[in-house]
This record gives structure tokens, sequence and C-alpha cells, in this order.
């Protein structure tokens, strides 16, 4: 079974059609990258794939771990497991993060069928995911992502990650506004929370990101279509050429 | 009896100006007349209601008089006085509430018990006082007058209370409070009012603070009941470095309306002071905010931030928000914002990509609007029991 | 900042108001007093149809009922109504002129010397139309054949109602009623004459239309009345401009306008007033009472008001959208000087009524030596008003410690789908902002005026490009003095 199979995904925002035609399987365990230039449809993927409703799926199938994804609104789909690390995470004030986790991990549950926790249970778990992604005591204290710094937002995104256990993780330009060091603790958590039953889609402009996050396949996405795939010799084949060969010609 | 001569005043300015009418300015949203031609004949009784106790220093009124045995005030520390303000002998009551409006006016002169705190210079009371006014009595008037006195470096915490049943009395009571605080130098008062009165009741409250030189004043306002509300609050920083926060929030449904209308008076220069004054309203109901930040001439150096955010539930609520200031320094940070609108969709989708399905993530960042104001609340005890308060309100009206 | 020593205040004031001089022209003016037989008089001189003569009538008897409104945070004395001339005509030769050679040369001065050039030739290299209303009554409109070709009306008032009396008749006091308030209701008994303008359907204005205004008589009030119609899917500009005379006594303007947008039309109205503020100790000056408003009545239709007001020694005025239509969008961007002992309240009203409106409020008051200066704005949001959205903003800036700066919003939303949002800041000019213009080679007057131009962008932007240079100029001149 695979754990994600897009096939001729067509998308568009405010009626302007973004993605033409994306295909991808990810399989468990599997790490692909999906890299490109800006405006080439990488936000707009992760958010059709997470079922924000801004952005309207025009054709094509999308199956979650066999499911259709039409058949599931947004919650649903976390719930199914599917976790989207927002490249801009909201802000909630008047919501501290402990509490808004606790709501979300026993939806989580919930839906699965397992047992809620109670609030000693939850932050005995806390604990044991502290040790995975760091994540300073204030901010969890603190109301969701407000006035946190754009590291502290990015870390607090792969701490819930770390808490929510998803199926499939999908990091949405997780890199940028990142300094060195952030980027390191963030690629940490992501590396820690690897294994076999998890696959992670990494979206990102740069291959920086990728040196610390090491992928199993590499998608280039230009003008809502991926234009080529490989190994993980293709970013630095990127890194190295740009984007400009494809922009031009190859993009409708 | 004492305060003859500002009773008699306050007496004749009521039967000349009467009460007012939307012509008014500071009335245009609020029509009183249920209140004017309403006949308050009702006989006082005690009351069976029952209240939560906040493991504090308490005074209980029911229907307007104090219950000796229902409140808990033994033990005072030196320097600390705690009674009926029928017993003060203050020369200062009536200096801040002085007839300003009808209501001010019909307190002076009819009020019959209150409450009377009187911190000495130097003292810091811990231990927060809790003041629960009672009523239940159908068509009865409770004139109730609060005086609180914050020495020279002294503190002191206080939450008034005022409770009603949660069904209708039938024959509407009116409640019209006068609270008057002096916070001299160096003080610091924190000052919490929680309006739950039953869904027919009128309520009318002025609070006139007087906020000394270096002296903090707080006040939380929380408002739930009645049908036809309102709160004076008017704050004067009277001494340089004063420090000032007056924050609210009202929780409005069904035909509730509900106004308040703050003023910050800054006199002096090199004061603070901080509003945020929030508001859900669902059914018919309508809510007022009108806050007025006066800057004179010689209040340099003022910092002022004012803000009112709404949130409508209902197609039928209707909001008023008359952000004001009116400024005649020149250096000095003033602004003020109001925003009337819904939840932030962007807000609703995060949490759903996080798992938390629509109705639920409505419920939590509606709590999160509220929840601002709560984290303001300084006072442990006063912020869970509001906290639980607000909870409860958003319940019902979500069940 | 040091305020500047009274002798250098004087210097100052003396050549701050420029367009203070008077024209020696023979008027013909109606003696001071206001009574039913003025009001028809004053009728039966334009030579109007019976049904307005009974407007006016109906007008007058409504506002002998009326009291003048207090709530306006201005003080001054009362006005003698009754020693105000309601009617004064420059004396032409011929009773009116044909064209602009007809024209008596004295008044033709007056405009060059306001820096508004009559002779079509001249009038800034053809892209505006002017009509110049003097005192009481419109001397002269230029362009009028070009408009004419494409159906535009652009004409003085009195022309209007001769001429095409169904378009004024359809469309007088549907905007603002005859009722409406004290200084409106006044105005429809007595106006004398003002501008009108109807734009056919689907045709786009070529050029900017505009009327100045000038008050030259003394003890005379001004009252005109500009109506602007844009049909469905048309487009216009429209400027207006005020001068009057440096005289001692206060001077009455209560002008009315009305604006009118049918489905897809748009009207751009933009105002710089700039009558006499008065001197430095208040004497003299223009009270300026007037009421603007324009209704979005079709869907997608857009009014946008833009006005820098630096004159007058009162200023009350409040030009409002009214926004009927579906998506119909309402703005107003107001710059308003106050300097001396000026004293202005002004601000907007929006009005959401249909779906999916949308209003912006830009305000930008500044308040300078003993000014007092205030925003005062309704946003309502009705009912019906699904999916409104309203942002405002109301900056304002204190120069001195002795002026004053207030914000009076009013926010009344009886829509959970609407969305409000009203900021509103006060600050002064930085010391720091200064000594760093300082530093860098300017003086200390000309950092100010660039600190408050920059204050201001946000609404100068909104004007077109003749009237942004002017408004930015009429800023340094309004401000002279007010710093040391």
């Amino acid at each position: 079974m695979a754990l994600l199979e897009i096939k001729d995904l067509h998308a568009s925002v405010a009626g302007k059609p973004i993605l033409k035609g994306i295909n991808l399987t990810i399989n468990f365990g599997e790490v692909h990258a999906i890299m490109g230039p800006n405006g080439s449809g990488k936000s707009t993927l992760s958010n059709v794939l997470a079922g924000n409703e801004a952005y309207e799926k025009t054709a094509g199938e999308v199956l979650f771990a066999e499911q259709n994804l039409d058949d599931l609104a947004a919650h649903e789909r976390a719930c199914a497991g599917m976790f989207l690390a927002f490249q801009y995470p909201v802000e909630i004030p008047g919501i501290s993060n402990m509490y808004f986790l606790k709501a979300a991990v026993n939806a989580v549950r919930a839906y699965q069928g397992r047992e809620q926790l109670d609030a000693m249970e939850f932050l005995d778990f806390v604990e044991t995911r502290k040790k995975v992604v760091k994540i300073r005591d204030d901010l969890l204290e603190r109301a969701v992502n407000s006035g946190f710094s754009g590291g502290e937002k990015k870390r607090n995104e792969i701490f819930q990650m770390a808490m929510l256990e998803p199926k499939l993780g999908i990091l949405d330009e997780t890199d940028s506004g990142l300094d060195i060091d952030a980027l390191r603790i963030v690629a940490d958590g992501v590396n820690a929370l690897r294994s076999p039953e998890r696959g992670f889609l990494v979206i990102t402009h740069y291959q920086r990101l990728l040196n610390y996050i090491e992928p199993d396949f590499v998608h280039v996405l230009v003008h809502g279509q991926i234009v080529k795939s490989g190994g993980k010799e293709l970013a630095l084949e990127l890194e190295s050429e740009g984007y400009a060969s494809w922009s031009g010609e190859e993009g409708p | 009896m004492e305060h003859m001569e500002l009773r008699k005043k306050a007496e004749d300015r009521f039967i000349t100006v009467g009460f007012p009418t939307t012509k008014e300015e500071l009335w245009r949203f609020t029509d009183v007349s249920p209140v004017a031609s309403a006949e308050f004949s009702g006989e006082w009784k005690p009351s069976s209601l029952a209240f939560e106790c906040m493991d504090t220093i308490c005074l209980v009124f029911e229907n307007g008089r104090l219950s000796m045995e229902r409140s808990c005030v033994l033990g005072l520390p030196a320097g600390v006085r705690i009674g009926s303000v029928m017993d003060c002998a203050d020369a200062r009551i009536g200096r801040l509430a002085d007839s300003q409006s009808a209501f001010v006016a019909a307190n002076t002169a009819y009020f019959g018990d209150g409450t009377f705190i009187g911190i000495a210079d130097g003292v810091e009371l811990d231990t927060p006082v809790h003041i629960v006014y009672l009523a239940d009595a159908p068509g009865m008037v409770c004139h109730v007058r609060n005086f609180i006195s914050c020495g020279k470096n002294a503190k002191v915490t206080v939450v008034e209370e005022y409770i009603g049943p949660s069904s209708p009395v039938g024959h509407p009571y009116w409640t019209n409070a006068v609270t008057e605080v002096f916070v001299d130098d160096g003080g610091r008062a924190d000052h919490y009012k929680i309006q739950r009165e039953a869904p027919d009741a009128f309520h009318f409250q002025t609070l006139e603070a007087h906020i000394g030189a270096n002296a903090a004043f707080s006040n939380h306002a929380v408002a739930v009941g009645g049908a036809l509300g309102r709160n004076d609050i008017r704050g004067k920083l009277a001494g340089q470095g004063g420090e000032a926060i007056c924050n609210g929030l009202y929780l409005l449904k069904e035909r509730q309306h509900f106004d308040t209308h703050m003023f910050m008076d800054h006199a002096v220069s090199d004061c603070n002071s901080h509003e945020l004054y929030k508001g859900i309203l669902d059914d018919k109901a309508r809510g007022v905010f009108c806050g007025r930040i006066l800057v004179r001439q010689d209040a340099q150096r003022t910092d002022a931030i004012q803000s009112n955010k709404n949130l409508l539930l209902s197609r039928s609520a209707k909001v008023n928000s008359l952000p004001q200031l009116e400024i005649y320094a020149d250096d000095v940070k003033c602004t003020h914002g109001a925003t009337v609108g819904q939840l932030d969709e962007q807000a609703l989708y995060y949490l759903q990509t996080r798992g938390i399905d629509p109705v639920q993530g409505h419920a939590m960042l509606t709590f999160a609007f509220a929840n601002e104001v709560l984290d303001e609340v300084q006072c442990g005890p006063a912020r869970e029991y509001i906290g639980n308060l607000v909870q409860a309100w958003l319940n019902e009206v979500a069940g | 900042m040091k305020i500047q020593d009274e002798k250098s205040f004087d210097e100052l004031a003396g050549k701050q108001y420029k367009y203070g001089f008077v024209t020696d022209i023979e008027s013909d003016s109606l003696p001071p007093g206001l009574n039913e037989q003025i009001v028809r008089e004053i009728s039966r001189r334009k030579n109007e149809p019976e049904w307005l003569t009974e407007w006016r009538v109906k007008a007058f008897k409504h506002w002998e009922t009326m009291e003048q409104p207090t709530w306006a945070k201005v003080e001054f004395p009362p006005i003698d109504y009754q020693a105000i001339s309601y009617y004064s005509a420059p004396k032409q030769k011929i009773s009116a002129p044909k064209s602009l050679d007809e024209v008596d040369p004295e008044l033709l001065a007056t405009y060059e010397k306001l820096g508004i050039p009559l002779r079509e030739q001249e009038v800034l290299a053809g892209v505006v139309a002017v009509d110049a209303v003097f005192d009481s009554v419109s001397v002269a409109t230029t362009f009028r054949g070009k408009l004419e070709e494409m159906g535009i009306v652009f004409c003085s008032f009195s022309e209007a109602v001769q001429k095409h009396p169904e378009l004024v008749r359809k469309y007088l006091g549907t905007v603002v009623p005859y009722k409406d308030n004290y200084f409106a209701t006044l105005n429809s008994a007595v106006f004398s004459d003002g501008s009108f303008c109807y734009v056919p359907p689907g045709v786009r204005c070529p050029m900017e239309l505009s009327t100045y205004f000038r008050i030259n008589a003394a003890n005379t009030g001004q009252f005109e009345r500009t109506l602007l119609v844009a049909d469905e899917g048309a487009c216009v500009s429209y400027l207006e401009g005020c001068t009057a005379p440096q005289r001692d006594e206060n001077q009455l303007h209560a002008a009315v306008v009305e604006l009118v947008a049918l489905g897809n039309a748009q009207i751009k109205y933009s105002t710089v007033q700039n009558w006499y503020p008065g001197d430095k100790d208040g004497r003299g000056g223009i009270y300026n009472f007037v009421t603007k408003r324009g209704h979005c009545r079709g869907d997608n239709s857009k009014i946008s008001w833009t006005q820098v007001e630096t004159g007058s020694a009162i200023t009350w005025k409040y030009p409002s959208c009214v926004l009927k239509g579906d998506h119909s969008v309402g703005e107003f961007y107001s710059v308003a000087v106050t300097n001396n002992l000026q004293q202005a309240d002004t601000g907007t009203k929006m009005i959401h009524i249909g779906k999916n409106t949308r209003s912006t409020i830009v305000s930008k008051g500044i308040s300078a030596g003993r000014a007092q200066n205030s925003y005062r704005g309704l946003v309502r949001i009705q009912e019906t008003a699904e999916n409104a959205r309203n942002f405002s903003q109301c900056d304002s800036m204190l120069i001195g410690d002795r002026c004053g700066a207030h914000t009076f919003p009013y926010i009344e939303v009886g829509n959970p789908t609407a969305q409000v949002e009203h900021e509103a800041t006060t600050t002064k000019i930085g010391e720091d902002q200064i000594f760093y213009c300082n530093q860098r080679g300017l003086e200390t007057e000309e950092a100010v005026n660039l600190i408050v131009n920059g204050f201001c962008k946000e609404v100068f932007r909104e004007l077109p490009m003749e009237f942004a240079v002017e408004a930015q100029k009429l800023l340094g001149i309004s401000l002279e003095g007010s710093v040391g």
C-alpha cells in the first residue's frame, strides 16, 4: 500500500490554475523533496493536500493510505495522519500552546478510536516528546505562536508533529527564514521522527535543508508540473545550475 | 444620620434632572425608560441565593443589606477596616461620585448600605476581599454604595460580585451601585467587578477612581447578566507616575443590552492608562462601548492605549463602539483601536490541520477571544472564577 | 521645540494668506435679512420654476423650526442670520455672459490673480474644465463645447435649472433632503448658484472638471449647491477650490454637494479648501459649514472623497457615502490642518446598506498654535450589508503644546459578517526627526514641512497631480510660524 498517491492533480486559486497535472507516489518510510522556484505551485500543493478551502482541486485524484482525500475535511485528514508544517504558522492569541496541543492530541486519538489522555498522562507524553524535539517550556505556556520568533514558530511546528505522530509529514518551506542553528535543530527533530511507518514530503526552494534532511527522491516542480525526478544528487545539480533551464521553454 | 447635606443636594439634583434620555450624547445608545417608568415598591426579604466563596475575606449583602451571618471578616490584620459603609465617617464619600448622572444622584440620596474598605498607609492586604451582592427580591431597588480607601504604599484587592437568580424574578429589581476608590500615592488597588444579575434585572454602576502619584489602579469588569445595564467607569490620574488599567468583557445574549462608558482623565504628566474591552454578542443582544481618553494640557509624556474588540455571533446582534481621544498635550503616545468581526478563518484552518473539527475550533477561538482579557487578570482566584464563568456562558450559547 | 516669539509670528501672519485681496467690483445684492420674501425674491431673480420656489420655501419654513447643532467640538459666537445678505451677484453690463469676452475684465483679472485663468486656451493645457463661482453666482464655465459633444452637461446650477430642469428636478434633494440638517436646510432655502454636472451612461469624462469658489463681497454668505450625477457606467473626476478675501468679520459659507453614482459609475471628488482662516488672534475668517454626501445607488459604483482642508476659521464638514448598491465602494481621504485659532471638526460617514460594500477612511489631522482639530466619523453596517468591510485610519499630529487633537469615531455594526477596523494614533513631530533633518542641512521650518508632508502622503497621492502640488504648498503656508 502506498502512503500517498497523487494522480494527475490539478488545482487553482481564486480561479487561476496553479497545479497542472501532478503525479507522485510516496511509500511508507520514504522522504521525498519537492524543489521549485517561487510561484511554481509548491505551497499550493501542500495546501491542497491539507484541505485548505481557499485552494480548489479541479481534477485528478489523491489517495492517502488508500483513502480518497475528497472524502475528508481538513481536520479529518489531520486525524487520519497527515500533518502540514506551515510556511507561516498562524498566531492564535488567547490559547496556550499546551491547551491547544492537548485538544489536538485528543481529537486525533478520538478519531483513531484510542483513549483520551487526561491531564497527567498528557504531561507525561509531552515530556517524552520533548526528548525527541527540544522546545523551551516557556514556549509551551505561551499562546500559540503569538510573539514567537520565526525560528521558534518552526520549531513549534516540528514539536506539534512529534506530538501528533502523523503517517505523513509535509514540511512547507520550513527552512525559510531560519539561520543555520535553527535549521539544524529543526532538521534534527525531523530526522528523529523518520521511521519505516512514516513518510515525508519536504517542500523547499533551496538545497540547503536537504543537507540535513537527506531525501530518498527529489522532484522538480515548475509551472505546476513535475518536470524532473531523481535521487538526492538532483538537488545538488539544481544548486549549481539553478532553475533557469526549466522555467523558460519547458513550462506551458 | 451622616451625610445629610450631601444626600439632600443629590436628591434635589435627581428630582431636577430626572433620568437621562437618548437625546443626551452620553445616553444616545441606551434607553433607560424601562427603569424610569418601572415601579419599585418591592419589599425587602432575605435572599435565598447561594454563592461560591472564593476562600477570601467575604462580605455578603442580601437585597442590599449586609448580612453579618453570611459574611466572614474575622482576623483582619492591623490597619485594615472592612465593614458597612453606614459606619464609615470618611469625609471623602461623595467627593468623586458627585451626582454626575441621575443614577449617581439617586444613589447618593438614597443609599441604604454598602461596603467600606480602609487600608492604612503602608499596609498590604494580600487576601482578596470578596463582596457579594445577592439580589432576588422582586421590584426592589438596591442603592448600594461602596467606598474603598487604599492608603499610601498600601495594597488591596477587591472583587465586587452582583448575583441574581438564573431565571427571571418576574417583577424586575434594580441594582444602582456606586463605588468610589481612592488610591493614595504609591498605593495599589486591584478591583474586579462581576455582574451576573437576574436575566430581567436592571443593573447600573458608576465606579470612580482617584489615582495618586506612583499609584496603580486596575479594574476588570465582566458582565453576563441583567436585561439592561450600564457601567460607568471613570478614572482620574491625579499624580505623576500613576497607572490605570481598565479591562472588560461583556458576554450578551437574547435581548440583553449592556453599555460601558469608560472615561480616563490624564490630569498630570507621566501617567499610563491601558484599556482592553471585548464583547461577544449573540441573539438580539446589543453592546455599547464608549471609551474616552482625555489628555489635559499638562499631561505630557502620557502613554494611553485603548482597544475595543467585538465578536458578533448572530445576525440580529448589534454593537456600537465609540473609542475617543481628546488630546491637549503634544508629547504623548496615544492610540486606540476598535474592531468588529468574525473569527479568523486562517486560525480556524490551522486548528483543523491539527485535527480539531470546525465546531470545536469555533468554540476554542471564541474562548481565546475572551481569554485575552482573562490573561490580564493578576489575581489567581479571580482569574479562575471568571474563567469558569466565561466557559459556562460559552457552553450555554453553543448548546 | 521653541515656539517662535510674538514678533516673528506677526511678520509671518501678514504674509500667510496670499488670496486675501478684495476685488473692486460693483455687485447687485439683496439687503441683509432672511424671511420668506427674501427666499421668494432669490428664486424670482433667478427666474426659477414654481416647484423650485416652493421647495425653497418649504425648506425655509422647516429651517425656522430648527436649532443650530451644538454637538461639534467647535466654539463660536452666535451667528446673526438676519445680518447676512443672502444674494450678491457681480453686476454685469449684459445680464448673462454668452462668452468669456462679455465677462467683466475685473472678474477675469481676479481669477488670474488666484491662478485660475478662465480663458480656455490657458486652462492648464486643456485638461481641466472650470466653472467659476464669484460670491453667489457662477461667472464662467470653460470647455463647454467639447464636453457637450460627449453629452456631458457641465454648467452653473442656475443654467441647469433653465436648460435641464428635468435632470435637476429628478436628483435635487435626493441625496441631501431639504430637512437634512440646519445648514443644509438653510442652503436649500437660499442657495444662489453652484455647479451642475451630468455624465451620461457609459461616458468617461475626458478631463478633470473643476469649480472655483470665491467669496468677495462683505457681509454676504455663500450658499452654493453642487449636484453631480454619473449615470450607468459613467466616470468623472471633479475638483473644487475655494478662496476668500481677508476681512475682520466672519463670513458664513454653507454649501451642499450631492453626488449620485448609478450602476458601475465612478465619481472622484477632490477639494482643496483654502478659505480665509482669520488672523492669528482669530479675528475674521470663514465659517465653513458644509454638507457633502454621495449615494452609490447602483451595484459596483464608487465614490471617492479627497479633501485638503487648510483654511476657514471653523470647518464643519463630513463628506459621506451611502453605499446602497451591492459591491459599491466608498472612500474618504482627508488632510485637515489647523493653526492659530482655527477649529476643525471634520470626518465622514460611511453607511453600508448593500452586500459586499467596502469603505476606506484615511484621515490626517495636524494641529498647531492654539487650534483644535477633531476627526468625527461614523461607520454604520446595516443588517442588510452582508460581508461589508471598513478600514479606518485616523492619525493626528500636534505641533506645539497649546493645541488639541481629538478623535471621535462612531462604529455601529448590525451584521455578523462585517469586518470593521478602526485605528488611531496621536504623535508629535519627533525632535530627533527634526534634528536629523537639521543635521542634513534643512532648516527647522523646512524639516517640519517635509515631515508633515510625509505624514500626509497617503492622502496627497489620491489627489490629481496639479492639486497635489498645490496642496503641499498650502500645507507649508498654513503651518508657517508654528515652530521656531
